[in-house]
């Protein structure tokens, strides 16, 4: 335990269940998203003929066309699982930081990240509806 | 938006060696200085996308945010586990600039880019300057202990925004208290406004008034900030995702380039001195603000000054 000693109002201000929390949510994501990235970089330089950077069609890959492809190492698919992993790697840590702050019984935080994961969702569905987000 | 991708653009370069080195060196860059600095760094990936690939604008800003969130996970999980993220004020702060994120999505629409681009570069100018003449301040309050004597607000009281981490270039332990709660709010409403009606300047924004106006210290606030990034870049970055305009092909170099280059970056920022980080900010903020000013001008007037990307 790497308790802040008391300041002040004689407060303790540990919050050591989120820093826990948050932090090995944002590693695991970084370290598999890495290793995708990783995988798909060697073998895109080792595919025979060569890989574009750019593809013809944007967005050629479903979820299921990115599953399959990394069982035919496909080079893309490789990169766009990583690509998801990357993204929804700061949102898990909003959703994670809802539970530490109620396991550290801290309900006013609770309704800050409650309210920041609202907006984020948000966010998301006004970009949807086709505003630029 | 079909014509933006693929063959129209004349050259498609595809995997080699040197341009996967090219690509990976020069994201750790952006990488590195954005983690020592709190910042996201897009500001450099995207004219690295251009120049070394050729590449339409729309599809570099796509890729970029991705590896910026990248270097969020990075950085921001490294200063976590240092202790100087304050993760109370970065949730705090994230209410603001998700909304603001929101408000700058939807004024875009209603909003000429290049009087906001002004509007901005004129921020970035003032915050350079205050960032400048208060480069010794930080490291100056350190060594007197008053970072954690200032009045607290009532908001900031109430929430118990305060912290202390260990500062290895002053060389003892740091206790803050956070203040101004309320101008902290309006400028990272504003660091949010700037990040989704622009694509850029959320990170610098919101360092400089931390900093400023909550009384943060300089490495408090761009471990806190790095951390805030990720999550505004996710929500981007998500909306392109299902528009279908990310090019996963580009993503990967430049992520383990970003990546690596902020892990470095987290192991060097608590070692130097904050005056040096505010110096460094400064001739950012600069670097920004003229590049704002550059794009404005072509906007508006047609005029074309010499910049990157």
């Amino acid at each position: 335990m790497n308790l802040n000693p008391q300041t002040g109002s004689g407060e303790v201000v540990a919050d050591d269940i989120v820093y826990s929390a948050v932090y090995h949510i944002l590693v695991a994501g970084m370290m598999l998203a890495t290793a995708l990235f990783t995988i798909g970089v060697i073998l895109a330089l080792a595919r025979p003929g060569g890989t574009p950077f750019v593809l013809d069609s944007a967005h050629p890959y479903r979820l299921g066309g990115m599953l399959t492809g990394l069982l035919n190492a496909d080079p893309i698919s490789f990169m766009a699982v990583g690509t998801i992993v990357t993204i929804l790697t700061p949102i898990a840590r909003v959703v994670v930081s809802v539970v530490a702050f109620l396991r550290e019984r801290d309900y006013a935080f609770v309704w800050i990240t409650l309210f920041v994961l609202f907006t984020t969702f948000l966010s998301i569905g006004l970009g949807l509806l086709g505003f630029r987000t | 938006m079909r014509d933006s991708y693929g063959k129209k653009e004349g050259t498609i370069v595809t995997y080699t060696a040197s341009t996967v080195a090219a690509l990976f060196a020069g994201a750790s860059v952006a990488g590195f200085f954005g983690a020592l600095l709190g910042i996201g760094g897009g500001l450099f990936i995207v004219p690295l996308l251009v120049l070394v690939l050729h590449l339409p604008m729309k599809t570099a800003v796509a890729a970029s945010l991705i590896a910026v969130i990248a270097t969020s996970n990075a950085g921001g999980s490294k200063y976590v586990d240092q202790r100087i993220t304050n993760l109370r004020l970065a949730m705090f702060l994230e209410i603001f600039t998700t909304v603001g994120a929101i408000a700058g999505s939807i004024l875009a629409l209603y909003l000429q880019d290049w009087i906001m681009l002004l509007i901005f570069a004129a921020l970035l100018i003032n915050m350079a300057w205050n960032s400048f003449a208060t480069r010794k301040l930080d490291d100056r309050r350190i060594a007197a202990g008053t970072f954690a004597t200032a009045e607290q607000d009532s908001i900031c009281r109430k929430l118990r925004l305060r912290g202390q981490y260990y500062d290895q270039s002053a060389g003892r332990t740091v206790d803050y208290v956070v203040t101004g709660a309320r101008t902290g709010a309006i400028v990272s409403l504003l660091a949010g406004i700037a990040s989704g009606l622009l694509g850029i300047g959320g990170g610098v924004l919101k360092v400089s008034a931390m900093n400023r106006h909550m009384n943060i210290p300089m490495k408090v606030a761009a471990a806190t900030s790095k951390l805030m990034i990720g999550i505004t870049a996710a929500v981007g970055s998500l909306v392109f995702f299902i528009a279908g305009v990310i090019q996963f092909g580009l993503i990967g170099p430049i992520a383990i380039g970003t990546t690596c280059g902020a892990t470095a970056g987290t192991m060097v920022m608590n070692r130097v001195s904050s005056a040096l980080l505010k110096k460094t900010l400064t001739v950012l903020m600069i670097y920004m603000a003229y590049s704002m000013v550059v794009k404005a001008l072509q906007i508006r007037f047609g005029i074309v000054l010499p910049h990157l990307g």
